[in-house]
Parts: structure tokens; C-alpha cells; sequence
């Protein structure tokens, strides 16, 4: 069961960044009005439709997806790489380096994480442009995702510290710099690549979240939480179900990405 | 005369260990509170006021608001000013409200906390049941169906499902319930599927013991302090949905109050909802380790 689940995620993923990819060579751009076709219903034309100001809807999801998984795996990285440095560190160093850590840690754990969002994102100026709307959001899901992950590190880090093949290694001689190249980062490997896709779901989420407060990627460049902030405003929707489009695909993706996984904590 | 000193030394080891947990909250609460204040400080705009463009307000009204914000200039002398006044119960000013905190607070504090009180217990009694069905019914069936359940729950933007639910005219606490239910299950789940795989369970089970009996007794029991514990996860997932879905249901709680001064740059109101906030959270975090040590009659120190 869970290996079929895992194949139908993994396939929908792959169509789904397929679409994003190959739309990129497709005429016609998510910030295009038609005046001709103001909120049309799906034709062969526009397969989902257009909104009221005349933009293509298809086009508009396919732009949203590019920008999730595009930046979403990038901020993921990004707050991957600093829970290795911080965590590695304070596990690796322990004493006070550690204790510092740990209640940085948990002032940032603390805080519910959508809160933080909304703060740091809603502190920026507001007349930024899209494209930096954009780095702006993603960049601060990695800076303000780190905690989480670097408490994991630290534990592993902690542990292989206080192992006994470490400590023959240093009574053998090993240097601490020597050890931490060769001992300590490649035994995070494993941990690591798990925390960047449980990073990966959670930054899509976090992102539609911003963009339905209204603090998310701005105009005229679209995101998946900005389409269904749209949505507010609709009513008649059982009447016109394709405008429910990127709710759908908001849920599926981080589901997709979430399944994937399935089996793979067991495995390790 | 041993046994009185072993109950003073582990008096003394239950006292250490409580103090080092409330000075862990207060430290963690004021670093998060001047986290908030410094963050605000630095963000453009923060000088600017919409009050100085009114033609109405006469020129001393001017020059008394550009003294308030001067005096808000240095962060640090800002926010132990405010800490004073907020021990004695005085929250400030809300700038962009021009109300006081306090009064905001009171009116808002009653609709989220019974907003987060249904929906948390909802999803907390929800994934606890899911869990112990999965676990209890010790079938494929039942764990093939709600662990992906659990998973389709979890990747939905609580935002979205306030959406949905008002759309369906719910009750947006079904939405904050659906946000905690997965969390919930997910924990449970891992832990009494360990503990169900304990072998004196596997041993119980051989000499005739009854399912119901086993469950409640052998699996269920030993692991009650760390279930006990997931009340930590409902509080801080439950106040993390319940920013978008008041915002988006138009519930006038502390989410939405959250969100309406991070968007009006309004100082007094941030800083009181961050200490808040963390307050709450940090106060659920260190009452779990205290059951958590209690159940294992062994404190860490």
C-alpha cells in the first residue's frame, strides 16, 4: 500500500514539474489579460478558465507551481545548510556553545512559526518588487526554518561526539578539525537529506499561508497562496469548480511531497 | 537518619529542577519579547505615522507623538520601560488602533482561547482515537488508511481549510482541529506502536490476555505521561492555525490581532502578543517535562 501511494505521489510530482517546466516554452504569460475573455468559463483556449481581470488561469497555476517548486526546494537548502552549521557546531563543541544554541533554539520553537512569519515578512518595505517578494519570502522560510532541523543535528552530532569510535579516534591522535571533516559530516548525511524533505512540504504550506494573509509573493508575479487568496472573494463556486484549481494543486503537492517519503523513515 | 537525607537531597534535586525549568520559561519569554521589539524597531517605516499627515491634530499633538516615538527609539530603554509597565499590568498604547493593549487583549484573549480550546480538543481527542484504532485494531487496514489520512490532513494549508469550511458555512474550529488532529496522530501513533511491540505484549498476548485488556494495561499505560506530553503539540499547532483561519473567518481574536499589528508596524500591540504568545507556549512546554519527569519520578538536572 504504501509503496503504491509513494509511486502515485512520485508521478504526480514529476507531471506536476513537467507542467511548470514545459510551460515556461508555451505562448502566452500568467500576468497577460484578455479583455476579450473576462472570467470565461474553460474552453479549449483557456482550460481553466480566466479571472476577472481576463488572466489565464492554467497559466497563472503553472507560474504558481514554478515558484514553489523552484524556491521552496532553495529555501529548504538554504535552512538545511545553517541547521548543519549550528547544530553540527553545538553538538560537535557542547559546553556553553551548546547551551547558547539551545535556548535560541527554543526561543525560536517557541514561537509559533507562522507568527514569526507574518512579523519579520510584514516589517519589510512595502513597495518591493516581485521579484524580490519573491527571494524576500523564501529566504526568510530558510532563515526562520532552522531550529527545527539543527535540533536534530545537534543531537546526532552530540552522539557521534560521545561515541566510542570517536574517542578511540582521538586517543589515536585525530585532530578536532580532522574528525569533524571526516567523521562527523558525512554521519550527518543521512539526517540532513531527511530534514530537507521535511523541509520541503512545510515551506510550500508556509508559503500559500503568507500568501492568503496577503504578505506573500506580490503583483503581477503569481503564487500558489496569492491565487487562492483570490478565491475569498468567490462565492459561487460549487457552480464553477475549476476556479478551485490551485486550492487543489495546494493541497496535492505538499501531499506529493510527503508521500514520497513514505517507508523511507522506516528504511533508516 | 540515611533515608532523611535521601529525601532532603531528592527534595533539593525536584527544587533545582523546577527553578532551572521557570527560569528557562522567563529567559526564553524575554529574549522572545525583545526579539519581537528589535525586529519592529528596525523596519522601515517605523518613524513614519500616519497621524503626522492629519490636519486636524493641532502642533503640540504633533510634537507630543514624534516625543512617544522618540522615546521609542532606543529598543533596549523601549523595552525595559515596557516590561515595568507590564508588570504592574499596563500594556501601553496601540498605535495603529489607538486603543490601550490591555483592553484589545482582554476583548480578544475569550475568542481564541475557545476557539483553540474546541478545535484543539476536537483534533487532539480525534488523533488520539485514530492512533489507538491504528495501533489497537492491530490491523493493516486501519494504519493503511489513516496514516496517508493523516498525511493528506497535513499538507492542508490551515488557511485553506478556513477557506473551505467557510465557504461550507462550518465552524471555522473545524478548521484548527483538522490543523492539530494529524500532529497528534503522528505522535501517538509512533508511540504506542512501540510500545505495542514490547515483548511482554507479544508475551501477554500468547498466554490469552484480551485485546482490550492488553491495550488499556500493556500499551496504552506506560506510554500515558509521554501522550500526556502531546498536549505541548496541540497548543502550539492550534495558535499556529489560528492566525489564518481568524483572519480569514473574520474572527476578531489574538491571530487576527497578531496580524493587524505586524501589518500596522504598531509596536506596543507586537511585543505584547509576542511575550504572549511565547508565554503560553513556553508555560505548555515546561508543565509536559514536569509530567513527563513526574511519571519517571526522576528528575533531569
Amino acid at each position: 500500500m504504501n509503496r503504491w501511494i509513494r509511486r502515485t505521489a512520485l508521478v504526480l510530482l514529476a507531471l506536476l514539474a513537467i507542467a511548470a517546466v514545459v510551460s515556461l516554452w508555451l505562448p502566452g504569460s500568467a500576468a497577460v489579460q484578455y479583455r476579450d475573455a473576462i472570467d470565461a468559463v474553460p474552453s479549449a483556449r483557456f482550460p481553466l478558465g480566466t479571472d476577472e481581470l481576463g488572466r489565464d488561469r492554467l497559466a497563472q497555476l503553472l507560474c504558481g507551481i514554478r515558484i514553489s517548486f523552484l524556491l521552496a526546494p532553495a529555501a529548504a537548502l538554504f535552512s538545511t545548510l545553517i541547521a548543519a552549521l549550528i547544530g553540527g557546531t553545538a553538538g560537535w563543541c557542547g559546553g556553553r556553545i551548546e547551551w547558547l544554541f539551545m535556548v535560541v533554539a527554543d526561543v525560536f520553537v517557541s514561537l509559533p512559526w507562522l507568527f514569526l512569519l507574518i512579523t519579520v515578512r510584514a516589517i519589510l518595505p512595502l513597495d518591493v518588487s516581485a521579484a524580490v517578494s519573491i527571494v524576500v519570502t523564501f529566504l526568510l522560510l530558510g532563515i526562520l526554518g532552522w531550529a527545527a532541523p539543527a535540533r536534530v543535528v545537534r543531537a546526532r552530532a552530540r552522539a557521534i561526539r560521545q561515541s566510542e569510535y570517536v574517542l578511540y579516534a582521538r586517543a589515536c591522535g585525530a585532530g578536532r578539525a580532522r574528525l569533524f571533516v571526516r567523521q562527523l559530516i558525512p554521519d550527518l548525511r543521512s539526517i540532513l537529506a531527511a530534514q530537507f524533505w521535511i523541509c520541503l512540504p512545510v515551506y510550500v504550506i508556509s508559503e500559500a499561508n503568507l500568501g492568503l494573509l496577503g504578505l506573500g509573493v506580490t503583483d503581477p508575479l503569481v503564487s500558489l497562496g496569492g491565487m487562492v487568496r483570490a478565491l475569498q472573494s468567490q462565492t459561487a463556486f460549487f457552480a464553477r469548480p475549476w476556479i478551485l484549481a490551485p486550492a487543489a494543486v495546494l493541497v496535492l503537492a505538499p501531499a506529493c511531497l510527503h508521500f514520497a517519503r513514505l517507508g523511507e523513515d522506516r528504511a533508516s | 537518619m540515611k533515608s532523611g537525607n535521601r529525601a532532603a537531597d531528592k527534595q533539593c534535586v525536584w527544587l533545582r529542577f523546577l527553578s532551572a525549568q521557570i527560569l528557562r520559561a522567563v529567559l526564553i519569554t524575554l529574549i522572545a519579547g525583545l526579539f519581537g521589539a528589535v525586529l519592529v524597531r528596525f523596519s522601515p517605516g517605523f518613524d513614519s505615522d500616519e497621524r503626522d499627515l492629519d490636519m486636524r491634530l493641532s502642533a503640540a499633538t504633533h510634537r507630543a507623538d514624534a516625543r512617544a516615538r522618540a522615546a521609542e527609539h532606543d529598543v533596549l530603554a523601549f523595552y525595559v520601560s515596557w516590561l515595568g509597565a507590564a508588570a504592574h499590568g499596563e500594556f501601553g498604547q496601540s498605535r495603529s488602533m489607538n486603543r490601550p493593549v490591555r483592553e484589545l487583549l482582554a476583548e480578544r484573549l475569550p475568542v481564541t482561547a475557545r476557539l483553540m480550546a474546541a478545535g484543539g480538543l476536537l483534533g487532539l481527542m480525534a488523533g488520539l482515537l485514530g492512533a489507538g484504532i491504528a495501533v489497537g485494531r492491530r490491523s493493516r487496514i486501519a494504519e493503511n488508511i489513516l496514516g496517508p489520512g493523516s498525511g493528506l490532513l497535513l499538507s492542508a494549508p490551515p488557511a485553506v481549510t478556513a477557506l473551505l469550511l467557510l465557504w461550507l458555512d462550518y465552524d471555522p474550529a473545524l478548521a484548527i482541529a483538522i490543523a492539530v488532529c494529524p500532529y497528534v496522530f503522528r505522535y501517538a501513533f509512533g508511540l504506542l506502536r512501540e510500545s505495542a511491540s514490547a515483548l511482554h505484549v507479544t508475551g501477554g498476548r500468547a498466554r490469552g490476555v484480551g485485546e482490550v485488556r492488553l491495550f488499556f494495561s500493556h500499551i496504552l499505560l506506560p506510554v500515558a505521561p509521554q501522550l500526556a506530553s502531546v498536549a505541548t503539540i496541540s497548543a502550539a499547532v492550534a495558535f499556529g492555525a489560528a492566525i489564518p483561519v481568524e483572519v480569514i473567518c473574520d474572527r476578531a481574536g489574538v491571530g487576527q490581532l497578531a496580524w493587524q499589528a505586524a501589518l500596522g508596524r504598531d509596536m506596543p500591540v507586537l511585543v505584547a502578543v509576542t511575550l504572549l504568545i511565547t508565554l503560553m507556549i513556553v508555560a505548555v512546554n515546561a508543565f509536559s517535562e514536569v509530567v513527563l519527569v513526574m511519571c519517571s519520578r526522576e528528575p533531569r538536572t
